[in-house]
């Protein structure tokens, strides 16, 4: 199975911050906190570490929602406001989430609209599919 | 099981540790609530960059931390944080350490060098901890090779355990409350 790591999805996230005003940065992650594709003005390591605080947040947002929730399960997006920008993060495909980053004074409606008409659009192709376990190496 | 009126103490504590040795295994069999976990599945991303090596059928990891809370007795409760093992989580770390009383060193044997991190962080956090050897099937060191290779004081306890055992579980923590408990009265005994 291949990742969905396409230049063709490199590319809708490149034109989803185009075209939304506010937003920087956008990136696709596997729930377990690894970089799939993200937009190009964010560094290596900028997009490993957003990784791992998206993934964090999400699973996080989901013990809220398993304590709280009203059962029927799931996360439809966490939101960050901090000094100097916004953190957005949606559902994609299974096993992966979208997040992306957006200027203090970027309008939250429209962002949050855009994401999950993009997840609409390719959500089945924003997919990190479960690893299979590795075989024993114990002799 | 609702938290006691009687309750005077709590304690927060973490247990850290490399990835797959058995952190969140062991908030879970301890914890008389709910834990709280954030596991995730272990996608392809990671083949290449996570390695469960020995840690046959493993298929999910931590991505934040668990946490989970055992009263010990009428007075005392301890609220646990299981730490996320691997590299790219360590910086929720020195914001779990904050506040913390103590530690448990989990390690694996077949994998020691996994926990030098861990010992490193705390010991430059000046957190006390004590060191628990998970007892996977296949673990041939004797508990003083553990010492030697860690090169652990004298002073650090080290014990062995089955972190999916409630039992086994809660006699770390409470080796981990005993030795606080010895730190502090060391501590008194100097300022009297």
């Amino acid at each position: 199975m291949t990742m969905a790591t396409d230049a063709n999805l490199t590319w809708m996230l490149e034109s989803l911050v185009e075209q939304t005003a506010g937003a920087t940065h956008a990136l696709v992650l596997s729930r377990d906190g690894l970089k799939l594709c993200h937009t190009s003005g964010m560094s290596i390591d900028q997009a490993d570490q957003l990784s791992a605080i998206a993934a964090g947040v999400q699973a996080l947002s989901q013990g809220a929602s398993v304590e709280f929730g009203d059962g029927t399960g799931g996360v439809r997006h966490s939101m960050t406001e901090f000094h100097g920008g916004i953190l957005f993060i949606v559902e994609a495909g299974e096993g992966a989430h979208l997040a992306v980053v957006a200027a203090e004074d970027a309008d939250v409606g429209l962002i949050g609209h855009r994401m999950n008409e993009l997840v609409e659009q390719i959500g089945a192709f924003l997919i990190a599919p479960p690893r299979q376990p590795e075989r024993t190496q114990q002799a | 099981m609702p938290l006691a009126g009687t309750v005077t103490e709590g304690l927060k504590i973490v247990i850290v540790g490399g990835f797959g040795v058995g952190k969140t295994t062991m908030v879970r069999a301890v914890s008389e609530i709910r834990p709280l976990s954030t596991e995730e599945t272990m996608t392809q991303a990671g083949e290449g960059i996570d390695h469960p090596g020995l840690a046959d059928g493993k298929t999910t990891t931590t991505v934040a931390f668990d946490f989970g809370r055992i009263s010990l007795d009428d007075q005392m409760v301890l609220y646990l944080f299981g730490a996320p093992g691997q590299e790219r989580f360590w910086f929720v770390w020195d914001r779990l350490f904050s506040g913390t009383l103590g530690a448990v060193v989990l390690v694996d044997t077949r994998r020691l060098a996994d926990s030098w991190y861990a010992i490193d962080r705390l010991e430059h956090h000046r957190t006390p901890f004590i060191v628990a050897r998970n007892n996977f099937p296949g673990s041939t060191h004797s508990i003083e090779d553990v010492r030697d290779a860690l090169s652990l004081p004298d002073d650090v306890p080290l014990i062995d355990c089955d972190a999916r055992d409630r039992a086994s579980a809660k006699k770390v923590l409470i080796t981990l409350v005993d030795h606080l408990y010895e730190l502090s009265t060391a501590k008194e005994a100097v300022l009297s």
